[in-house]
Formats: C-alpha cells, sequence, structure tokens
C-alpha cells in the first residue's frame, strides 16, 4: 500500500476537488515541472516520508526537490502518511534506512540507471540518475504549516 | 495481522504521536489506511486544490 494506492485522488475528484497531480499520466517534462510548481501553493498537500524517528521528527530525500519543500511551506496544509514501517529509532537510523531501503527501492520503481539498482546497495553514486539529492530533517513543525501527520498500523510505501 | 502484531504496532506508534505532538506537529494514529483515507478525506471540500507529493 502507498499513498497513491490509498484512493485519496478518486474521492477527492468526487468530492469536487481540483487535483494537481505532477505524477498523473500524459504529462510531459514541461508540463510536469509546472504542476510541480503549482503544486507548492496548493491548499493540501499530501505526502508520504521516507523516516519518521521515535523522537517525533521526519526525514526525507528527494530528487528534484518539489516534495520536501512543499512539506516546508507552501500548501495551506500539509497531510504527511507513514505506515509503521517507516519508524526508525533516531536521525542515524533514518538516515540509514533512506540509503539502504528507500534509496534503492525507489531508483528500482523509476527504472533509474543507478548503481543501487543493480545491488540494492547505496554507492553514494554520482551518476545523472541519481535520485537521492536534497535531504530534510524537520524536528518541528515549520511555522506557518498546519501539518497533520498520520501513522499507520500497517505496512506503507518503501 | 495477528493480535501481538497489532498491539506492538499501536503502542509504538501511538509513542511517535506523543513526541510528533511534542514537536508541534499533529500527530494521529489509525490502526488501518482505510481509517487513514477517511481521514484524509474529511479534510477535503469542494473547489480546494489538492496535491500530492508521490509520484
Amino acid at each position: 500500500m502507498t499513498v497513491r494506492q490509498m484512493g485519496i485522488r478518486e474521492r477527492a475528484v468526487s468530492l469536487g476537488a481540483i487535483l494537481i497531480d505532477h505524477g498523473a499520466p500524459g504529462l510531459n517534462e514541461e508540463e510536469r515541472l509546472e504542476m510541480m510548481r503549482r503544486e507548492l501553493t496548493s491548499d493540501l498537500f499530501i505526502s508520504s516520508t521516507n523516516a519518521v524517528t521515535s523522537e517525533g521528527t521526519l526525514v526525507n530525500v528527494d530528487a528534484y526537490g518539489n516534495r520536501v519543500a512543499a512539506m516546508m511551506f507552501g500548501p495551506r496544509k500539509v497531510i504527511i502518511v507513514a505506515g509503521f514501517n517507516k519508524i526508525v529509532q533516531n536521525e542515524k537510523a533514518a538516515f540509514d534506512r533512506l540509503e539502504q531501503i528507500a534509496g534503492p527501492m525507489n531508483m528500482k520503481r523509476l527504472n533509474r540507471e543507478t548503481p543501487c539498482t543493480h545491488d540494492a546497495v547505496c554507492h553514494d553514486c554520482r551518476t545523472v540518475s541519481r535520485g537521492c539529492r536534497a535531504y530534510t530533517i524537520l524536528r518541528r513543525k515549520p511555522s506557518y504549516t498546519p501539518m497533520d501527520v498520520l501513522i499507520v498500523g500497517e505496512i506503507m510505501g518503501m | 495481522m495477528s493480535d501481538y502484531q497489532a498491539w506492538f504496532s499501536k503502542t509504538t506508534g501511538l509513542k511517535v504521536v506523543e513526541r510528533l505532538n511534542r514537536n508541534s506537529f499533529n500527530g494521529l494514529y489509525f490502526e488501518t489506511a482505510a481509517e487513514a483515507t477517511d481521514y484524509i478525506c474529511g479534510q477535503i471540500t469542494s473547489g480546494m486544490h489538492v496535491a500530492f507529493g508521490d509520484q
């Protein structure tokens, strides 16, 4: 189960919402980038997180920075969803999780040509295809961003 | 999920929620993704611009 598979998009449309979705099929590269820009000023931004620590902080890695940027400032409200599998002890364990699990699995999912997609091990690569570029830690809620963090007692995402 | 797995995930999850709230987030715990979906959709109103971070 992922955020995309939760069926939120379909229900949002039925509720009369206007979707801003850079992952929508059929978009060319420029259209996709424009969607990412518009997402920064949405009314509601919904996203997963790569890790949640037992200390109550959120740790993420992003390729373009659009996802982590929108988590911090821009949208009028942010909802973060994290499966039970995203919980780690501390920030060091969170970065280990990003490097050892989330990174390689995401690169494989996106069909990126990176070393980790061959052996499931992070090489801290310098490839053009590298997806692990922007790293963020939210130790407190950003001041002007109302933010719900939903912990779900199921395995969700990578 | 077995009873002891559900107990473990809920006990751990609620502790994380408590820490999140201490850090000024609005932490919430849901046993299932379906319950979380209902909560999220309860925040959505007609005409609202809704965006997603995940591809």
